[in-house]
């Protein structure tokens, strides 16, 4: 039994140095894509920027002042001061929370009920799949921002309305998206092999179905997080975001956007920081599909 | 001896746009506690889909028309969903031709043999880690210990088989069904996966239907031996008498196909499996057959005993040798 425990506990030993070993190959393949590479790091300065900003600021983003408005960059406002006075920095910061972190919350949840619906649409098929896929459908022939807007107009402005209208806008994707890789893997024949020791739908959907389609969810969830950034951006810019005076990015631009001409930084800068982190989370999607995907390493790395 | 399972006029049927494929029709047989039965014939045969409908494997458009499968005394066919889950990897397992696909390439093979113990005894695949070692050491893997936390990828074809028999004996099953199981591996790797099949089947006593196209070799393993040909039974005996005596003109061409000596011609069965949507009338294998009368093409010949076998051919009469 002694013995039996030590071989035991060395075999989990060595499951967990294979698990490391295969993720030190997944990153080595993700270094190499220097863009990959460039936009993780921008990522991770992006979101070190934003959790600074719950101990320091260089200023107090919402104290206003009106003798200091519209100040173009200098050297005690790097970048520049807003229509109130605002430090722009010190906005773009704290607004990073809001822009970022919605973004990583509707992204998450609306992968999480596509990537349910998918599955169960593309395991089960027959007329759970016809309902699921119609309903999606239904959902996709809208366009997106429509949609959102609607979505934020019926539930009333906040973030929590706006992480609702996108998770919504977004997850139909997910669930088709998911529910074709399924398609595929419910003909492999390690899922008979499954049925065939005895396991049930539920363990085989969550063992052997969902592992085997997230190499295609993780990448589609890198690209939509420079969606939802673009798609809370937007409602912010619109006034159906975050509410003012929170310096989201969008909202901030929003309320720039009539000195477009006299005073262009107050919209330029968030527009840039959007632009970046956008950017960024669209080439981190390629390098990680070209790091999940065998197949592609090479072909994509020409460009 | 007990009989373990038992097929009674079984109908599969595939059910396609532009027709019907009887692709196994009333087909009938027995196989015996502690018995390797063989099922031998081309591709097409209906030997795959017969090993598939005993497996409660059938998805559309493939359908059971009719008939029984009696396992135990009980009827398959009419179990639901969960009463199969019980059944299939605890009494019945099944190995199959291409190793490669079979395992999911995202676990450790250790974790999957895991699995297969799991699912009959609940729990967590993690607290089978040990058992699952043990299991890949009955199938013979050097440096189990070390093997189990390895990829599928890892592996070559033959050490895949091998974890993939450690899954179907994972729970001791009653019957183990093996379709084609060496016909994806090098000739050297085959011998040594049969051996070990035949080996643990002993172990365990489990009874076995080894299904595959190579009929030499079912001579060699198989207890019985039956001989399908598009989706009827021809012949059914011994392994001794088929050997010995191959009556049906079916066994006898796949037999001459397969060089046994050096010197022996290598013959081949000429023309191909009909169209199993609109079979010949009369005996299905008369359009190739060399002894072919009248009578062939006209009326379908039953199964019936010839010196110790069944038999489907009008050549020979009840109970005699050749008529």
């Amino acid at each position: 039994m002694e013995l039996a425990n030590t071989r035991y506990n060395n075999v989990l030993s060595q499951i967990k140095q294979e698990k490391t070993k295969r993720r030190r190959e997944l990153l080595e393949t993700l270094r190499k894509n220097k863009w990959a590479l460039a936009s993780l790091y921008i990522i991770i300065a992006l979101c070190a920027m934003s959790l600074v900003s719950f101990i320091y600021t260089p200023y107090n983003p919402f104290q206003f002042n009106l003798a200091i408005a519209r100040q173009p960059p200098s050297l005690s406002h790097p970048l520049g001061t807003d229509e109130l006075g605002r430090d722009i920095l010190s906005r773009i910061m704290y607004g990073g929370r809001y822009t970022l972190g919605i973004s990583f919350i509707s992204v998450t949840l609306g992968a999480l009920i596509g990537v349910a619906l998918g599955i169960l649409a593309g395991y089960n098929g027959g007329k759970v799949d016809t309902v699921i896929m119609r309903i999606v459908d239904i959902m996709l022939a809208f366009p997106t921002i429509l949609l959102a807007i609607a979505l934020v107009a019926a539930v009333g402005q906040g973030v929590k309305s706006l992480i609702l209208a996108i998770s919504i806008t977004t997850f139909p994707v997910y669930a088709r998206l998911v529910r074709g890789t399924v398609l595929q893997i419910v003909n492999e024949d390690y899922i008979t092999a499954a049925k065939l020791i005895g396991l049930s739908s539920y363990k085989i959907m969550v063992k052997h179905v969902l592992p085997n389609t997230m190499s295609v969810v993780i990448v589609q969830m890198s690209y939509y997080m420079g969606l939802s950034i673009l798609l809370a951006s937007a409602l912010g810019f619109l006034g159906l975001g975050v509410p003012p005076p929170k310096p989201e990015w969008g909202t901030m631009i929003g309320g720039g956007r009539i000195y477009f001409f006299s005073a262009p930084h107050i919209v330029v800068i968030p527009g840039i920081f959007i632009f970046i982190t956008s950017l960024a989370f669209n080439l981190l999607g390629d390098g990680l599909r070209e790091a999940l995907d065998p197949k592609l390493r090479g072909l994509l790395r020409r460009g | 001896m007990s009989i373990v399972l038992d097929v009674r006029n079984l109908k599969v049927y595939y059910e396609l746009g532009n027709g019907v494929v009887k692709a196994v029709d009333n087909v009938s047989f027995q196989l015996y506690k502690g018995e390797v039965l063989g099922i031998a014939g081309e591709s097409g045969s209906g030997k795959s889909t017969l090993g598939q409908a005993i497996a409660g494997l059938i998805r559309p458009p493939g359908r059971i028309v009719g008939g029984q499968i009696l396992f135990k005394g009980k009827n398959l066919l009419e179990l639901s969903e969960s009463e199969w889950r019980k059944i299939r990897g605890k009494e019945i397992s099944v190995i199959f031709q291409d190793p490669n696909s079979y395992l999911n390439p995202v676990y450790t093979v250790g974790f999957q043999v895991a699995e297969a113990v799991e699912a009959h005894n609940g729990g967590s695949p993690k607290h089978y880690i040990h058992k699952a070692i043990e299991l890949l050491k009955m199938v013979r893997i050097a440096d189990a210990p070390r093997r189990a936390v390895n990829y599928p990828f890892q592996l070559s074809g033959g050490m895949k088989q091998r974890v993939l028999t450690s899954i179907a004996i994972a729970n001791k099953p009653e019957l183990i069904i093996a379709d084609e199981p060496t016909s994806a591996l090098d000739v050297t790797v085959q011998a040594e996966v049969v051996e070990l099949l035949l080996e643990l089947k002993k172990e365990l006593g489990s009874s076995m239907i080894f299904i595959t196209h190579d009929l030499p070799l079912l001579l060699e393993i198989a207890d019985r031996i039956m001989v399908m040909y598009a989706g009827k039974i021809v012949e059914l005996g011994s392994s001794h008498h088929i050997r010995n005596n191959p009556l049906h003109p079916y066994t006898r061409g796949l037999l001459e196909s397969v060089r046994y000596e050096r010197k022996a011609k290598l013959k081949s069965i000429p023309g191909s499996i009909p169209s199993l949507i609109s079979p010949p009338p009369g005996c299905r294998f008369a359009p190739r057959c060399p002894f072919a009368y009248e009578k062939c093409r006209k009326i379908e010949p039953p199964l019936k005993q010839v010196d110790g076998r069944l038999v489907a051919c009008h050549l020979f009469n009840e109970g005699g040798n050749d008529g």
